[in-house]
């Protein structure tokens, strides 16, 4: 039964996740002004969540793909030629899919937590307009958000960055055994 | 039959002893934790939700069922999470914001976790249709790893079962009898391929013995005449087209000698001759582009 085991599945999504957490914790702490353990637990619930939901997602529409894709991607690191077509709409759709899951995942994270923010607590105690408070949480959620998207554009880089490295000729002789 | 002996009443007393050794366990082991670079594991909890499943999914002799294996981590998860939403004397209560951030985290590596499993039987699932691709090689891939060495090529059945059903047609029969036999089959395709034989029949046998599996349309059976070898030298190929790691697909072959036997001094001469058949082992695996061993 445990012949043939999906070890670097495991091995690289532990390492994806692991440099994914540290670099966009490094950029909310740096773009929120959070301390470091809170940026780094918020990094972690969204990065882990963001990853359940694409399994989640590739176990819904894994049906979807032809068997002959799938088992020549897996098994053996070879495109089809007519699925080179295919990579860039998901793509764009894995990156902005995931912007988006990370974003929402953060708003609900801090309504969890009850966290309170000073813009937050500001708008609750003053007696200013209703506009003026609207704008004012509208854009602290939008910084959020737009922090977000700053964050996984870095992440995404270096792991593609990490994986055109790691397919180079030498590189793959020191990974793979023979 | 004592009431005692009843099937209900076993069932009932088996439940309540599987639930009473969980719980004993879970509250055993409650409080030990292991500290691995900071973080604190409660290993307790795993043990206790390892029970559950069993407790829940595994009947009697059964094979352990994949439900068991795949929902494990939450169960765990829930079971290391319910501490924290009892106050004393059983009360229930919500957690305050830190500890929810544990549970939060907890529950999505739990989930991460469950989907591990879940691909590695969704592989299974793919071996069992596909069970060819364990004869290849999977160094390439990004995602699995063969931990066994075992590579078993199904095309050396095939070819067995080939030879077993050449034998059975001709063993038997006469050599002029095997001599039409094989001239019946004959196809010539054009003058510079080697001749053929029409083993549409044969293949269809084999097809109809051996276990009926999505891959089977990828395996096909080849007889070929070389040209230039010593009389009825047929070459059986079983051809592998499905996916593998050699882009052309790859055969292995079988080399049968189709003789006359050797007659035996003193017996009856007007008995015609027989068949003798010889066969070589099956090759290795040799490339369907380059016709070269493939590794």
């Amino acid at each position: 039964m445990f012949a043939v085991f999906p070890l670097r599945t495991i091995i690289f999504q532990c390492l994806f996740l692991l440099i994914a957490i540290a670099i966009e914790a490094r950029v909310l702490q740096l773009r929120l002004a959070l301390p470091y353990r809170t940026s780094v637990e918020y990094s972690t619930v969204i990065n882990l969540l963001s990853t359940t939901i694409g399994w989640i997602a590739f176990f819904a529409l894994d049906q979807l793909v032809p068997l002959e894709v799938k088992i020549q991607i897996i098994f053996f690191d070879r495109w089809i030629s007519g699925t080179t077509t295919w990579i860039v709409p998901v793509g764009f759709f894995t990156f902005f899919s995931t912007f988006f899951v990370e974003a929402k995942g953060l708003d609900l994270l801090q309504l969890l937590l009850e966290v309170k923010t000073p813009q937050r607590q500001e708008v609750k105690a003053s007696r200013i307009t209703s506009s003026k408070r609207v704008d004012r949480s509208n854009r602290q959620s939008t910084d959020q958000a737009y922090t977000v998207l700053i964050a996984n554009a870095f992440s995404y880089s270096a792991i593609l960055i990490l994986s055109i490295l790691m397919r180079l000729p030498y590189l793959r002789l020191l990974l793979y055994r023979n | 039959m004592s009431i005692l002996a009843s099937d209900l009443v076993r069932n009932i007393l088996t439940s309540f002893a599987w639930i009473f050794l969980i719980g004993g366990i879970g509250w055993a082991l409650a409080g030990t934790t292991v500290d691995i670079l900071g973080w604190k594991f409660y290993p307790g909890s795993w043990v206790t939700g390892a029970l559950i499943c069993l407790f829940l999914f595994v009947s009697g002799n059964d094979e352990i069922p994949r439900i068991a294996f795949v929902s494990w981590p939450l169960i765990s998860a829930a079971v290391a999470a319910i501490p924290k939403f009892l106050q004393d004397e059983f009360r229930l209560k919500i957690p305050a914001p830190p500890t929810r951030q544990e549970l939060v985290t907890l529950t999505l590596f739990s989930a991460i976790l469950s989907c591990w499993f879940q691909f590695h039987f969704l592989i299974q699932d793919w071996l069992e249709d596909y069970p060819s691709l364990l004869a290849e090689d999977f160094d390439q891939s990004a995602f699995v790893v063969n931990l066994e060495g075992d590579r078993p090529i199904r095309g050396e059945t095939l070819l067995e079962q080939a030879e077993t059903l050449l034998r059975d047609q001709l063993e038997n029969s006469t050599w002029s009898e095997a001599e039409q036999w094989l001239y019946d089959r004959r196809e010539l395709a054009s003058p510079i391929e080697p001749a053929t034989l029409n083993v549409a029949d044969l293949e269809q046998q084999i097809r109809s013995q051996i276990a009926e599996l999505p891959e089977n349309p990828f395996w096909n059976l080849d007889i070929q005449i070389p040209p230039g070898a010593p009389d009825y030298t047929l070459n059986m190929r079983a051809i592998w087209t499905g996916p593998s790691s050699e882009p052309r697909g790859y055969y292995v072959q079988k080399t049968c000698r189709i003789a006359q036997a050797p007659i035996i001094a003193g017996a009856n001469p007007t008995s015609s001759s027989r068949v003798q058949i010889t066969c070589e082992p099956t090759s290795p695996p040799l490339s369907s582009f380059t016709g070269l061993a493939i590794e």
